[in-house]
C-alpha cells in the first residue's frame, strides 16, 4: 500500500499541526499548575 | 505503508476504554475527602487518561498478530495497515513515561506510583501473559481496569484508604460478568485465535455459573459505599435496585442457553456501572452544594 506525495504531504501537515497544538497546550498547562502551586504555597 | 494521520495515534488510545477510566477516575477524585485544585484536579485526570491510553496502544501492539484474525479488531491501526508495530510501541512507551511523570511531579508520587502499575499490569501481565494462558484472564485483567477511581482518590488525599478499594472492588466484580457475557456471543471470535476465553475452554454452561456466581457477589459489593457511610440513602436504593436487576439478568443467563439473556446482561452491564458511578457523583456534587 502507498500513498501519493501530495496526501502524504497533507497528512504529515495534519499531523504537524496536531502536535503543535499538544506542545503548546502542554507548555500552557505546566505555566497554570506552576502558577496553582505557587499560589498555594504562599 | 501509509503516513500515519493524527487520527490514527488518536484511535490507537482507544478513545472508548479511555471514556470510562476518565469517569470512573473523576468519581474517586469527586467521592475523596478535602479539595483540589481544578486546574490539578484536571491535570490528575490528564494523567490517568494518557495513561489507560498507552495500555491501549501497548495492547493494540502486543495482540497486533490477533487483532487481524478477530472480526471485532480487524479495523483497528496495525491490521489496518495504517501504522507500523515498531512506531505504536514507541507511542506506548512514550505515553507511559510521560503520563506517569506527569503526575509524580505535578500532582503525587503515591498517584503516580499507582498509575505505573496500572500500565504494567494491563500491559505486561494482561496483554503479554494472562490473556493468552488462563481462562481467569478476564477476573485478574480486570484489576487494571479497576483501579482508575484509586488512583482519582489517590490524587486527591496522597492516601488509598478503604473507601477506594470499595469502588475498585465494585469494578473488579462487574468486569467479568461483563465480559463473559459478551463472550458468550463471541466466543467464535476468541476461538479462532486461540484465545482462552471461559466459554471456549470451560464451556458454556460453566461460563454461565461464573456469570452468576460474579453477579450474587457484585449486587451487595454494590450497595457497600452506602453501608460504609460514603455514599447517601439515594445511592443506598438506586445501587439496591441496580444490583437486583442485575442479578436477575444473571439468572436469566444461567437458566438460558441461547445468546437472548447474554446480550441484555452484556448491554445492561455498562449501564449498571455507569448509573452506580453517576450516581455516586452527583449524590457528592449535591452534598456539596447543600
Amino acid at each position: 500500500m502507498t500513498q501519493d506525495p501530495t496526501q502524504m504531504h497533507k497528512e504529515r501537515k495534519s499531523r504537524n499541526y496536531a502536535l503543535a497544538g499538544v506542545l503548546v497546550f502542554f507548555v500552557v498547562l505546566i505555566a497554570v499548575v506552576t502558577m496553582v502551586k505557587i499560589g498555594g504555597a504562599s | 505503508m501509509p503516513y500515519p494521520s493524527a487520527s490514527v495515534y488518536f484511535a490507537l488510545l482507544k478513545p472508548r476504554v479511555m471514556s470510562l477510566v476518565i469517569f470512573t477516575a473523576l468519581v474517586g477524585l469527586l467521592l475523596a475527602p478535602g479539595t483540589i485544585h481544578p486546574v490539578l484536579g484536571f491535570t490528575a485526570i490528564l494523567c490517568i487518561a494518557l495513561g489507560a491510553g498507552a495500555s491501549g496502544a501497548l495492547n493494540m501492539w502486543y495482540d497486533a498478530d490477533i487483532d487481524k484474525v478477530m472480526t471485532r479488531t480487524q479495523k483497528r491501526p496495525i491490521p489496518a495497515g495504517e501504522i507500523d508495530r515498531g512506531s505504536v510501541l514507541g507511542f506506548g512507551i512514550f505515553l507511559s513515561i510521560a503520563s506517569v511523570t506527569m503526575m509524580a511531579l505535578l500532582i503525587n508520587w503515591t498517584a503516580a506510583g499507582l498509575l505505573a502499575f496500572t500500565i504494567f499490569f494491563y500491559a505486561v501481565v494482561y496483554s503479554m501473559w494472562l490473556k493468552r494462558s488462563t481462562a481467569q484472564n478476564i477476573v485478574i485483567g480486570g484489576a487494571a481496569g479497576a483501579f482508575p477511581p484509586v488512583i482519582g482518590w489517590a490524587a486527591v488525599t496522597g492516601t488509598m484508604p478503604m473507601e477506594a478499594w470499595v469502588l475498585f472492588a465494585i469494578i473488579f466484580f462487574w468486569t467479568p460478568p461483563h465480559f463473559w457475557a459478551l463472550s458468550l456471543f463471541m466466543s467464535d471470535d476468541y476461538q479462532r485465535v486461540g484465545i482462552p476465553m471461559l466459554p471456549v475452554v470451560a464451556g458454556e454452561t460453566s461460563t454461565r455459573r461464573h456469570i452468576l456466581a460474579y453477579s450474587i457477589l457484585l449486587a451487595p459489593l454494590g450497595v457497600l459505599p452506602y453501608v460504609m457511610g460514603f455514599a447517601g440513602v439515594a445511592y443506598g436504593a438506586i445501587s439496591g435496585v441496580l444490583g437486583l436487576v442485575f442479578l436477575w439478568g444473571a439468572i436469566k443467563v444461567w437458566r438460558g442457553t441461547g445468546d437472548v439473556a447474554a446480550r441484555s446482561l452484556f448491554k445492561f452491564s455498562i449501564l449498571y456501572l455507569f448509573l452506580l458511578f453517576a450516581t455516586l457523583a452527583v449524590e457528592k456534587l449535591i452534598m456539596g452544594m447543600i
